[in-house]
């Protein structure tokens, strides 16, 4: 199959002497310089100051539970079919109440192979599991990146010591 | 052959066919629940609803037998609102729990609510519901909410089974398909496990596999049962080389669309804790050289007279060959014992089931691998130094040792292949860890002659090895000189004999049921 290169329009005068877009960014500099020297900065001092990030962000997972405390997540599989980067781990047992049937035995999120897609989050049938906008959770070694069940139910109290922080700093 | 014309397609199909399978060999798929080509038929749920000139009213597709010259039509707007319909009523009282429930990703209803059905419902009543404590035995769970009522599992255990457990229970919305457990009928036939794929949908599903892992992580490899002589054609469903269930696979000749639970649920001793380990010389662990050598070395010591060869019947086709070969390399002799009374083609009951408890006991007497009377006194004398060994965990061969267990066990210069501990390899002067069928490519030949491949699923678990890898480099370090070196050229050397076997097989069962024909006339 012949593939058609689409060749681009010729440059006119103007493009071809670089000039006005040089002047453009030179201008682009310039307000920035004086907005920062008139005190009103664009550079966050993280992790002093942290930045509002909008509601729909995605970083660290949290798995709701029940007001009972019981997992909400029953182990269909579907995020860990889903994932496009192969992050989640689940394993099913039965459960003791015969009419929630299966709950997660295992279930873990590899966040180093996570890419933050969302998938899990859209795809979840039983609304098990969530991205919450914390992104701050590094450590220094891998393990400390598998959440397993114990942490993603408890994700979600970070959520709002991140959003206290956000309050403080503006 | 009547002519008929399928959505404007003509074709000529066979004569007896319903609609459903006459569109089947056209390639035009016809959605039904209760139909099964095994079974009888109810026209239950109104799934396969067609039109059919010039009658005015749709047609159940199972239940419409073609004649010459019908005019069919799948896929009119009439038959996909009627469609439409069914499975809105389908719907009405299933829980749509697909995210708990085990039959998802293989449902019937799943799959057909998705091409032909509309996506939403009007029904804003509370379903009903049952309970969940009635027990069906320890092969399946019932969960009765999402049954469809297609008797599919009445029809199986009446009709298949011959055993009827299953029966209705209430009336209309209530209907409830109930197991009868009295008189000596339970679920637990030997062929309750079929009812996991024969369920439309997840009302009766696999205790054994029930939340083990979804169906669609599984990679299918299509083999043959090991269990019995029978050799039902299967599929390993397996992951990370771990097998999670077996599945019948459909073969008209065999085993129709059933296999029996035994070949469906007892595959343990592949992942058991008993596999061995590695190789072994003189209880110490061994690397597979030094162990090959020693073997080889031990095989050759104590001259032909003292040799010999003792192969149970789970052996491929391709490996008996190398069995034959080693022996005459040895100059020994190489047999199988005779278990106490096992004929492969005594059937154990009136479905799938025989009594001979090893793949392939005809493939081994197609290569001259016989039971020897003489072998059992021979070893019981002490007569034998050197004994190779294999397999002795099947169960088959266990038995016919159980009268020399000790006499073998004193052998000095015991091998034993096998991939599982059994008293043979704790005494064995060499162990030889090999594979289970699983793990293995080859041949077996089934109690009727038919030569049946088995693929490998996963390699070998461990430090394991397959079979005939393991008996080419015994056979070769005896000094033969093999020129098949894989299972292909090895099936290529013995495919003449196990045709010939076949067609001997073939007439001696034609002989054996005009004997029993004519004896039930007279
Ligand atoms: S988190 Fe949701 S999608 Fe993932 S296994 Fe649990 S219920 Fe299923
Ligand atoms: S956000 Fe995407 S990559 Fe991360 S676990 Fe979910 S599905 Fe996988
Ligand atoms: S039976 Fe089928 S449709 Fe019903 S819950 Fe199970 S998978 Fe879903
Ligand atoms: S339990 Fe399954 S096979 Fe039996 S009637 Fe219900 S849907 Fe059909
Ligand atoms: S398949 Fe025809 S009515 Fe069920």
């Amino acid at each position: 199959m012949a593939i058609i290169v689409k060749k681009p329009a010729p440059l006119t005068f103007w493009e071809r002497i670089y000039l006005p877009a040089i002047l453009k960014g030179l201008g682009m500099t310039m307000r920035h310089m004086i907005k920062t020297l008139a005190g009103g900065g664009v550079t966050i001092r993280y992790p002093e100051q942290h930045k509002r990030v909008p509601n729909n962000y995605r970083a660290l997972h949290v798995m709701p539970t029940w007001e009972d405390g019981h997992i909400k997540c029953v182990a269909c599989e579907m995020c860990s079919t889903v994932c496009p980067a192969n992050a989640i781990t689940v394993h099913a047992e039965e459960d003791e109440n015969p009419e929630i049937e299966k709950r997660a035995a295992f279930y873990e999120i590899d966040e180093l192979r996570c890419i933050f897609c969302g998938f899990c989050e859209e795809v979840c049938p039983r609304d098990a599991i969530h991205l919450t906008k914390n992104y701050e959770f590094v450590t220094d070694n891998r393990e400390g990146f598998l959440y397993g069940m114990d942490r993603l139910t408890k994700t979600g109290r970070l959520v709002s010591e991140l959003e206290a922080k956000e309050n403080k700093d503006r | 052959m009547p002519k008929i014309t399928i959505d404007g397609i003509e074709c000529e199909v066979a004569d007896g066919l319903n609609v459903i399978e006459a569109a089947k060999t056209i390639g035009i798929h016809i959605p039904h629940f209760c139909y099964h080509p095994a079974l009888s038929l109810v026209g239950q749920c109104r799934m396969c609803l067609i039109e059919l000139d010039p009658i005015p009213k749709l047609q159940t597709a199972c239940s419409t037998f073609v004649k010459d010259g019908m005019v069919i039509r799948t896929n009119t707007e009439k038959v996909i609102k009627a469609r439409k319909a069914i499975m809105e009523f389908l719907l009405i009282n299933h829980p749509l729990d697909c995210p708990e429930c085990d039959q998802a990703g293989e449902c019937d209803l799943q799959n057909n609510s998705f091409e032909f059905g509309q996506g939403f419902s009007r029904f804003e009543e509370q379903k009903r519901t049952y309970s969940r404590d009635i027990p069906v035995g320890e092969k399946l769970v019932r969960i009765q909410d999402r049954c469809i009522h297609c008797t599919r599992c009445i029809r199986f255990f009446r009709e298949i089974v011959q055993n009827e457990v299953m029966t209705y229970q209430w009336r209309g919305n209530n209907t409830a398909m109930t197991p009868l457990e009295q008189d000596g009928r339970r679920l637990d036939t030997n062929y309750s496990g079929n009812m996991h794929e024969l369920c439309p949908c997840g009302a009766l599903t696999l205790k054994d596999f029930r939340f083990k892992t979804r169906p669609w992580n599984l990679a299918n490899t299509e083999s043959v049962c090991p269990l019995c002589s029978t050799g039902c054609n299967i599929f390993i469903d397996h992951k990370q080389r771990k097998i999670f269930r077996i599945r019948p696979r459909v073969n008209m000749d065999v085993n129709t669309w059933w296999i029996c639970d035994f070949g469906r649920i007892d595959f343990g001793y592949a992942h058991s804790e008993t596999r061995i380990a590695g190789p072994r010389v003189k209880g110490a662990d061994a690397d597979w050289k030094t162990a090959l050598d020693t073997a080889a070395g031990l095989l050759k010591t104590t001259g032909a007279s003292a040799t010999a060869i003792l192969c149970s019947a789970d052996a491929t086709n391709e490996e008996a060959l190398l069995v034959k070969k080693l022996a005459a390399a040895l100059g020994c002799s190489a047999a199988s014992l005779p278990a106490p009374g096992v004929d492969p083609l005594e059937m154990e009951d009136h479905l799938l089931l025989r009594a001979d408890k090893a793949a392939n006991t005809q493939g081994l007497k197609a290569l001259g691998i016989v039971p020897d009377p003489a072998l059992a006194d021979k070893l019981s004398g002490g007569a034998i130094k050197t004994l190779l060994l294999i397999n002795p965990f099947n169960k088959q061969l266990a038995a016919a040792l159980d009268g020399v267990r000790d006499a073998v066990a004193k052998i000095p210069n015991l091998v034993v292949l096998d991939h599982n501990e059994t008293d043979f390899s704790k005494a064995a002067a060499v162990v030889l860890p090999g594979a289970v069928w699983a793990e293995k490519n080859g041949t077996f030949t089934n109690y009727k002659g038919l030569v049946q491949r088995i693929n490998q699923a996963f390699a070998p678990a461990g430090k394991a090895r397959g079979d005939f890898d393991i008996l080419l480099a015994l056979a070769q370090g005896a000094g033969a000189d093999i020129a098949c070196k894989t299972h292909i050229d090895a099936y290529n050397e013995i495919r003449d004999d196990l045709l010939k076997l076949e067609a001997q097989i073939k007439k001696d069962i034609e002989a054996l049921q005009k004997a029993a024909a004519e004896a039930e006339k007279a």
